[in-house]
């Protein structure tokens, strides 16, 4: 890169930085984030055939299962973030 | 199998074929801007994908074929092991939620178009730029080549080529026929091709996986007649082998520890991958890549579901001593020519989007951290895009010809390999986004160390089930001073790469060694489109890349 840090670009003025996000926020984005992570690795606790579920042993189902709770865990967290954002357009 | 050739079957393939072709040529002019000659056009296809057209592009670069041929293969086999290919992409997801969205943002306001463009800028140090870039092409180069073995398996079955005693030119013709028409049109298209295949490519793989996860269960009397048909078939292998080879699920502490870091290493290295990271930065916000975060654990569920239609294999008889022939020889048994030639041409197309992604990122790196960096360091974008194009060309010959000169276990091997070297670059990528504190050159040493203990590692390890594989026999290893538990050689390398980075970091700083100067502002993690200097197409004229004085 041959440009320096603000040689061609505005020097801030324009538009105030996006703020970070607060710590409860971010807080509540972690544990959001952290469910589909923690439960993904915890191995010994699913891996077990029963209760198997029509035919299905518990290894497989729960990790189906896990799947869109997953989903909803990652899409409640792009909410948040969302309306993190739309408030801090509305501010300016 | 049967050796005679379907003509329904093939007939419905070529149909398919030929459609992503026209598709493939006309995707040129699609949301095209002025112009396809600069990288931001035919390498990031304009940066301006939607949620939509994202969600098929990312879906359809992850989900490979080589993946939907190779996990229900493990399971086939009886590796239940193989499963870990569903945590790893529950995973994934909040991974590439956190970090992504920062390296998109400091991409688009720098103008970055690969993540060693990002490295160079953060770090200003063309070494560490450079040593992330090879790696990037050295472990998508296998990964192309895997995704032509996907393509060979679904000819093979066809009975197109197939066969031992086949000539050269007879087997290879039509799979060298395919490649080239790709190379074709990703040339005259570049990222915009693949984006607009995806949509044929990964409709026809939920229909044909939803219908064969529906239809097979209730024709081979359900779940339990199937599970209980590939403990059966597990039993008998560990009966014949006189210990516990394969199991229907990870029961003993060994396995469980090989499946979860399995799960973890392969999450952290997808989005490392320079193909993982093209079709992100091809995103028109952050938003697109965060609402994808949450929209793509669909594929994880498809990917579930064929994953069992290994154990369907299982129940239905299919007997094949390459597990690699599995499913398609199953789709070939249970269903009708024409539903076979959809199957087969939803595998066959799914080789080829992120065969064609793949060979895009390998040719952006080339061209602005290798060409631009070191050969022509006052190219034109019209020269870069020009440079990016005709190697896209040669990295798709370059797999041709490694699927059809080297034996098949080696595109295996090195994609392994591929899978720890790629994770070596993580702390200079990730770690970047949030810090400057390790030196640049004690990221790189940190991944010189990683590079040669993972490829080390992974070269001495014999087989399990096979004493006659001395190399390259698992992705698993003892880590240091433990017994018995091993895992995924990737983690071992990268834990070792961070001590060596951390280590030298503390010892060039007391150094007072210079640490370069960083282009980037903090600000530039959290920008969005709308943002001053984020635009929505970045002007040629305009991005910083074209001075070039100093890269």
């Amino acid at each position: 890169m041959s440009r320096t840090a603000g040689s061609t670009r505005p020097t801030g003025g324009q538009r105030p930085p996006r703020p970070p996000f607060s710590v409860g926020t971010k807080v509540l984005l972690a544990a959001l984030l952290a469910v589909p992570v923690v439960f993904g690795l915890a191995v010994p606790l699913y891996a077990s055939e029963t209760p198997a579920l029509a035919g299905i042993p518990f290894f497989f189902w729960f990790q189906f299962a896990l799947i869109p709770v997953s989903a909803v865990m990652t899409g409640t967290a792009f909410l948040v973030t969302s309306k993190h954002e739309r408030d801090h357009r509305r501010q300016r | 199998m049967n050796n005679g050739i379907d003509a329904v079957a093939l007939g419905v393939f070529l149909f398919f074929f030929l459609l992503v072709t026209v598709l493939g040529f006309l995707a040129a002019r699609w949301r095209s801007g002025t112009t396809l000659e600069s990288l931001d056009e035919w390498g990031l296809g304009g940066r301006g994908f939607g949620t939509f057209i994202a969600w098929f592009l990312i879906g359809g670069d992850l989900y490979t074929a080589y993946t939907f041929i190779a996990v229900p293969a493990l399971l086939y086999a009886g590796s239940a092991v193989g499963f870990f290919a569903v945590p790893y992409t529950i995973i994934v997801y909040p991974i590439i939620f956190v970090f992504l969205p920062r390296l998109w943002s400091v991409s688009h306001r720098n103008g970055y178009v690969t993540p060693a463009d990002f490295v160079q800028g953060r770090y200003d140090s063309r070494g560490l730029s450079l040593a992330v870039a090879v790696t990037g092409i050295l472990a998508t180069m296998p990964y192309i080549a895997l995704q032509l073995v996907g393509i060979q398996v679904v000819l093979e079955v066809m009975g197109l080529g197939g066969g031992e005693d086949a000539s050269l030119i007879e087997r290879d013709l039509p799979l060298v026929v395919a490649f080239a028409i790709l190379a074709a049109y990703t040339y005259t298209s570049g990222l915009r091709a693949p984006a607009l295949i995806a949509f044929v490519k990964d409709t026809l793989i939920y229909i044909v996986i939803l219908v064969a996860v529906i239809y097979l269960p209730i024709h081979l009397g359900g779940w339990g007649d199937i599970f209980s048909a590939a403990q059966d078939k597990i039993d008998a292998s560990n009966e014949e082998a006189g210990k516990p080879v394969a199991g229907l699920l990870p029961g003993t502490g060994a396995a469980q520890w090989a499946y979860a870091s399995l799960a973890l290493g392969s999450a952290l290295a997808l989005f490392m991958y320079p193909h993982s990271i093209t079709a992100v930065l091809s995103t028109g916000s952050r938003n697109v890549i965060r609402r994808n975060a949450a929209l793509l654990p669909a594929y994880s569920f498809l990917l579930g579901l064929l994953a069992l239609l290994g154990y369907v294999a299982i129940a239905a008889n299919v007997d094949s001593d390459n597990a690699q022939l599995a499913i398609p020889l199953l789709f070939e048994n249970e269903f009708p020519s024409w539903f076979t030639g959809v199957a087969f041409a939803a595998i066959g197309i799914g080789a080829l989007v992120p065969a064609a992604i793949m060979s895009i990122a390998a040719a952006n790196l080339w061209t602005r951290n290798i060409y631009k960096a070191f050969i022509n360091r006052d190219a034109t974008h019209a020269q870069e895009a020009q440079q990016a194009k005709v190697v896209s060309l040669v990295v798709k010959l370059g797999a041709v010809a490694f699927v059809l000169v080297l034996p098949g276990e080696f595109a295996i091997n090195l994609q392994l390999l591929g899978g720890i070297w790629i994770l070596q670059t993580l702390p200079a990528i990730v770690i970047g986004l949030y810090t400057r504190w390790l030196h640049r050159w004690a990221l790189f040493a940190g991944w010189a160390v990683g590079m040669a203990y993972g490829t080390w590692v992974a070269y001495v390890q014999p087989s399990a089930t096979d004493p006659s594989v001395e190399h390259f026999g698992s992705p698993l290893a003892l880590p240091p001073f433990a017994e018995e538990t091993k895992i995924y050689i990737a983690l071992l390398a990268i834990v070792l790469n961070l001590l060596v980075a951390v280590g030298l970091t503390f010892v060039l700083r007391a150094a007072g060694v210079d640490e370069g100067v960083d282009q980037t502002r903090s600000d530039d993690y959290r920008a969005d489109v709308g943002d001053s200097d984020v635009a929505d197409e970045l002007d040629p004229q305009e991005t910083p890349a074209d001075t070039g004085d100093s890269r």
